[in-house]
């Protein structure tokens, strides 16, 4: 596991460190669905390449949000997902550099050139090819509103809670994402609270994963378990208006306060202020 | 996100008796954030009966639901028939928990309980139902064990 730093990018010198002479592939996400950050792939590829392993990016939370171009990337292989830019769920593709084989995770069939089994999916296929040719096709005005929106709702979040953090990079970051750690209080019942008002986010505490743990992306960034428990992803869509922000802005600073009114941290950091 | 009877809902959207009694007879604490979850219990007594119950609680809607449940079922009671309010009871109150919510029900007891006792232990008295041990101190301070479902 390579380590990052405190905003979740890929540390260069430890990743140097870390390959062998016997590594075979390296695999690192181009961007963080969790907390957004959009590594350097083709810095981390100049150093993979160097050592003679594979190098396979992860890109399907970037692939129809930013221009994901392998050549420019420099990488051997890549993975995308159609359902990220409104294509069919259920629908992804491996592009592979020509020349490189793989040994397939399963056996018993010949279609993709032997490389995986099973009869494909037309329609999802057709569906994700053109999902990704008006994604290519819009981009730029993609791009445009939604880091606008995004913008917007972090300004307003970071500008109306206290006690609140960005979690990732504030501007190397997928444009529709937008993911904070509120503290003092736990995400699942700002979740709950949220769903009630008609707002849609997910969070990596403890109690909303199944395994009850804290999520290991947020750790791995240095942050608290504690702080970790109230975190908050919130992603826009190409349907989200201003209107909408506007909305969650106004509805979400009274939430906080209704559990933070609740919580015995709070009551604890209160206390220890005047104190 | 988990789906919730409409009793947690309930009281988790309108949670009772929510805050902090400043001059406690007893006060329990339990859980830890490494968890998710923390629950802080404060009970006032007079006439050995509790005559107030407050709480605090950092955690998931289930937490704040059992917390809520809890200060309900133990409020007006005698200590030795608030001793008798097990995770059950809480549980089946609230029409059932998702399995991996059911340690909740857990903190909600342990922290009436823990209340319960810091009162007893104050007073010298011995309250039927309540161990003098404190059976429910065992694993709350292993970091993570009360995590696990």
């Amino acid at each position: 596991m390579v380590p990052v730093d405190k905003e979740g990018f890929i540390q260069l010198r430890e990743l140097e460190k870390l390959i062998r002479k016997d590594t075979i592939l390296v695999s690192i996400m181009h961007a963080n669905g969790e907390v957004g950050t959009i590594q350097n792939i083709s810095e981390i590829a100049k150093v993979v390449k160097n050592s003679g392993a594979i190098f396979h990016t992860d890109a399907i939370a970037s692939t129809g949000a930013i221009p994901v171009n392998v050549k420019e990337l420099g990488v051997d292989a890549l993975s995308i997902a159609g359902n990220q830019f409104y294509g069919p769920k259920g629908s992804g593709a491996l592009w592979l550099r020509s020349g490189l084989r793989l040994i397939p995770l399963m056996d018993g069939g010949i279609q993709e050139g032997g490389r995986r089994p099973g009869t494909e999916d037309i329609a999802a296929i057709v569906g994700m090819g053109k999902a990704a040719e008006l994604a290519t096709k819009n981009m730029k005005e993609r791009i445009e509103k939604l880091s606008g929106l995004r913008d917007a709702l972090i300004k307003g979040i970071l500008g109306k809670i206290d006690h609140v953090v960005l979690t990732g990079n504030s501007s190397q970051r997928i444009p529709h994402h937008a993911s904070f750690c509120v503290e003092f209080i736990e995400g699942e019942s700002m979740l709950m609270m949220l769903n009630l008002n008609g707002i849609a986010v997910s969070s990596g505490s403890a109690c909303t994963s199944k395994a009850l743990k804290a999520s290991h992306v947020l750790l791995a960034m240095g942050i608290s378990h504690e702080l970790a428990q109230g975190s908050l992803l919130c992603t826009i869509s190409l349907d989200t208006t201003e209107n909408d922000i506007d909305y969650v802005v106004e509805t979400f600073p009274p939430i906080v306060d209704r559990l933070r009114q609740m919580s015995p941290l709070y009551a604890k950091y209160i206390k220890e202020k005047k104190g | 996100m988990p789906v919730y009877s409409d009793k947690v809902m309930d009281h988790f959207t309108n949670p009772r008796n929510v805050g902090e009694i400043k001059d406690a007879d007893g006060v329990g604490e339990v859980g830890n954030p490494v968890c998710g979850d923390m629950m802080t219990f404060y009970i006032k007594v007079k006439d050995n009966k509790l005559e107030d119950v407050k709480f605090k609680t950092f955690g998931c809607g289930a937490a704040i639901a059992v917390s809520s449940i809890t200060s309900e079922l133990a409020k007006g009671k005698t200590l030795e028939e608030a001793a008798k309010i097990t995770p059950n009871v809480v549980a089946d109150e609230l029409g059932g928990l998702p399995k991996n919510k059911f340690h909740c029900s857990n903190l909600g007891w342990k922290a009436l309980r823990k209340a319960i006792r810091a009162y007893a232990t104050k007073k010298g008295i011995t309250v039927q139902g309540l161990d003098e041990k404190g059976e429910e101190e065992d694993d709350e301070h292993e970091e993570g064990s009360t995590c696990s479902a």
